[in-house]
């Protein structure tokens, strides 16, 4: 974390003018962000591969907005107030600076430390301005509503500017905590009220208003006022994900004001959800119930006769479910409903109709804000295992092509040098000969062999000449061969005496020669020598390199398998709070079952009584 | 004096048997990995793609480009190297100031030629597929090469492809 501050603050002062760079970072970092992959901006954010920022940088700044935004979407609520806190202290503007404080309120709520957020939300509310001011009081009136101040928070909610979502999202919340803790609902309703007037047309906005008016129904309806409730219900969308509530409570609004006939109307309209949604197998019974009331008794039977059927039909399916999870896990079955829905935004599919049994009840489990919170929390750390197991490959693969890369390289480049050294080897020998055979001439006098190359040439041609005038003796006329003899005798008189005189030039010469044969010999013993140490070097540097990767390799796999630990005991937790949930629903769906059978018994019971009596009577007056 | 030795004993037990909870392990995992994926990052591109060969090319689009961009075609020296096509969710990246890191790889050091295929949807929803090309000397430092979709100053209408070496 420290690093990651460092990273951003103090590395780059060389390279305060690298403007494209920065840009080209945050650009990237942007991109991930803003294609749901914060573990990348984090990534990115921590390297400077592509360059550097700089403390007087607004790319720098942004960067760690960026950065405080993906560790809160990651759950690193301490990384973010760090991050928030350090860039509080170094930004220069007053946007950078607001957006730190909002941040790190948004941190503070994350981790639950309400009266930390109102008290640091009341020191910087003045600094916000718009839409971070509007949320910042959302915020407060959070914090309030969490603590329990509920006057508090009702007058930091009035103070969100008119049309804001966040007020909407703020009253919404006030009204479930008077909901909770007063047993008049006057002071919910309005709150519920407020909250739906000011939820706006946005699919957010609707989502919300859906939400208000059905709870706002279900406490008119607990009230004994079914005017009131149809009121508030009737309003939500058809495809709202509380449609089906929203219907059966319409029904029981209907049936209270005892207009049995539009309460059974309405209720038939509820029978094609999943039994799982909340409403919906209470319908079954609520259509017989209202028929046995209407008098209408065969129609009740054929009611009670669909409700048993739908009932054990949503046993048996719950019981795959369970086994499904049992087996599986929690983290399986959230992955085929994953499958299954192939939208982006899956659990937020509104298609109630269509939806398997299986996403279905994930669905349902998703609009549960602690359950929904706890798979956020699985579903981020199965991401990072399964990013940190692509990366335990890549170091696998990368391990295993150095290895190969890094040993074939050194052995042609130790082959290469050992030929090198052994023709040094020979050079050095042959110099030593010609050292030897020239002082062995010199101690001997043997001035020809030391003497100049073109007098050994010339002397090669006398020999010639003379033993041509040898093999001539006979033929050459006796004065003529004479003279000849002569001077050839003369010649090499004269051979002896330039050798001689030469003798000084050429030894120095020789001498000369030695000592630059010496130094080429010395500089390609240097250089091979070199080259051993570079070979050497290059083994190190290899060595290092692939202790590098292994140390790497060793870290990912601990680190993997801690978190597949954690994941594990995750996906446990989970799975036994599914498996207590549908355990829950399935004994729901047993009590309804058994409750429709008793009750379609009763009914037999009653045709039975009102066909056997009208015929005791007849019996008696015969 | 004895039953509070063994009290404190059993407290000194639980506290050193005491493991952090599930979540705060979780959260410190978060961060390990985070900071794993980091070094691996770096280490992968040291040994994979040594400054003096690298070879990066980017994509970026102005918000206000008419143009909605498909795909990218890239090719090399005549050898294509990478294609992409894009989700609506990326677009919205790109024309919001997101950079796209395309391709990174190796190129020796001297002449070469970079050219990108754009495929999209100009204006009137009409089918664009366009070329844009580079010549790049390449230094013994890495190069980075910037893709860009911009309105042309010509017209609001008609999209500017852009091959620019960002030296």
């Amino acid at each position: 974390m420290r690093r990651l501050i460092l990273l951003l603050l103090c590395l780059p002062v060389w390279c305060a003018q690298a403007d494209e760079p920065d840009m080209l970072l945050y650009g990237q970092a942007r991109f991930a962000a803003l294609t749901e992959r914060p573990l990348e901006v984090l990534t990115l954010l921590e390297n400077d591969h592509t360059g550097a920022t700089h403390i007087d940088n607004d790319f720098h700044n942004e960067d760690h907005v960026l950065a405080i935004e993906a560790s809160l979407r990651l759950g690193l609520a301490d990384q973010a107030i760090e991050l928030a806190d350090h860039l509080l202290f170094t930004a220069r503007k007053e946007s950078h600076k607001s957006k730190a404080r909002l941040l790190k309120a948004r941190a503070l709520a994350q981790q639950k430390r309400f009266d930390e957020l109102v008290r640091w939300l009341e020191k910087s509310l003045s600094h916000l301005k718009g839409d971070m001011r509007d949320e910042a009081w959302f915020l407060v009136g959070r914090g309030y509503t969490e603590t329990k101040r509920l006057a508090d928070a009702a007058r930091a909610l009035s103070r969100i500017s008119k049309g804001s979502i966040w007020a909407a999202y703020g009253y919404y919340n006030l009204a479930l905590k008077y909901a909770q803790d007063d047993p008049d609902p006057s002071r919910a309703w309005v709150a519920l009220r407020v909250a739906a007037a000011l939820a706006g047309d946005t699919r957010e906005g609707q989502a919300l208003r859906d939400r208000a008016l059905t709870v706002a129904g279900n406490l008119a309806l607990e009230v004994q006022d079914p005017e009131k409730a149809a009121q508030f219900v009737k309003a939500v969308r058809a495809d709202a994900m509380e449609a089906p509530s929203a219907i059966y409570l319409y029904g029981m609004s209907e049936a209270q004001a005892g207009r049995l006939r539009t309460a059974v109307r309405t209720w038939h309209r509820a029978k094609k959800y999943a039994l799982y949604m909340p409403g919906v197998a209470e319908t079954f019974q609520s259509i017989a119930w209202a028929y046995v009331q209407e008098n209408l008794k065969g129609s009740a039977i054929d009611a009670y006769l669909e409700a048993i059927s739908v009932y054990e039909k949503e046993q048996q399916q719950t019981r795959q479910l369970l086994d499904e999870l049992r087996q599986k896990g929690f983290l399986e079955l959230v992955r085929a409903a994953r499958a299954e829905q192939k939208s982006t935004d899956w659990f937020l599919n509104t298609e109630l109709v269509n939806n398997t049994p299986r996403v279905m009840f994930v669905n349902a489990l998703m609009t549960d804000a602690g359950f929904f919170g706890q798979v956020t929390e699985l579903l981020q750390i199965r991401d990072m295992a399964s990013s940190l197991e692509a990366n335990r490959r890549k170091l696998a693969i990368l391990e295993d092509a150095y290895r190969r890369a890094s040993g074939g390289s050194t052995r042609q480049a130790v082959n290469k040098i050992d030929r090198l050294e052994q023709r040094l080897g020979q050079l050095i020998a042959r110099r030593n000969d010609l050292v030897g055979a020239y002082k062995e001439a010199l101690a001997a006098n043997d001035f020809a062999r030391i003497g100049s190359e073109s007098l050994l040439k010339a002397r090669k041609r006398l020999d010639a000449v003379v033993a041509e005038l040898k093999r001539l003796k006979g033929v050459l006329p006796g004065p003529t061969y004479r003279e000849l003899s002569r001077r050839a005798i003369r010649l090499r008189g004269r051979l002896v005496w330039e050798d001689m005189a030469g003798m000084d030039e050429s030894r120095q010469s020789f001498a000369d020669r030695i000592k630059v044969l010496d130094g080429l010999i010395a500089s390609m013993r240097d250089s091979i020598s070199r080259l051993r140490e570079r070979a050497r070097n290059g083994r190190v540097h290899f060595a290092e390199r692939m202790q590098q990767i292994q140390r790497m390799r060793a870290r990912a796999d601990a680190t993997g398998d801690r978190l597949q630990r954690v994941l594990k005991t995750m996906d446990q937790a989970m799975t036994t709070e599914a498996i207590n949930r549908l355990e829950q629903h399935l004994d729901r769906m047993a009590r309804f079952h058994v409750r429709s059978q008793l009750a379609l018994v009763n009914l037999y019971d009653a045709l039975a009584v009102a066909e056997y009596a009208p015929e005791r009577v007849r019996e008696n007056q015969r | 004096m004895r039953f509070i030795l063994v009290l404190l004993a059993m407290l000194l037990s639980t506290v050193t048997h005491a493991e952090p909870s599930l979540q705060a392990q979780a959260a410190q995992l978060k961060q390990e990995v985070v900071e794993l994926n980091r070094e691996i990052y770096e280490l992968e591109e040291s040994l994979l793609f040594p400054a003096d060969t690298q070879l990066v090319v980017y994509v970026a689009m102005d918000s206000d480009a008419p143009f909605e961009l498909d795909g990218v075609e890239l090719t090399v020296d005549e050898t294509p190297v990478t294609s992409y096509l894009y989700s609506d969710r990326e677009l919205q990246a790109l024309k919001q100031g997101g950079i796209q890191r395309l391709y990174m790889g190796n190129v020796a050091a001297g002449p070469h030629t970079i050219v990108a295929v754009f495929n999209g949807r100009g204006q009137g929803n009409r089918y664009m597929r366009k070329a844009a090309r580079l010549r790049i000397d390449k230094g013994a430092d890495a190069k980075y090469i910037e893709l860009r979709v911009r309105s042309s100053g010509r017209s609001a209408a008609v999209p500017d492809f852009v091959v620019r070496d960002m030296k």
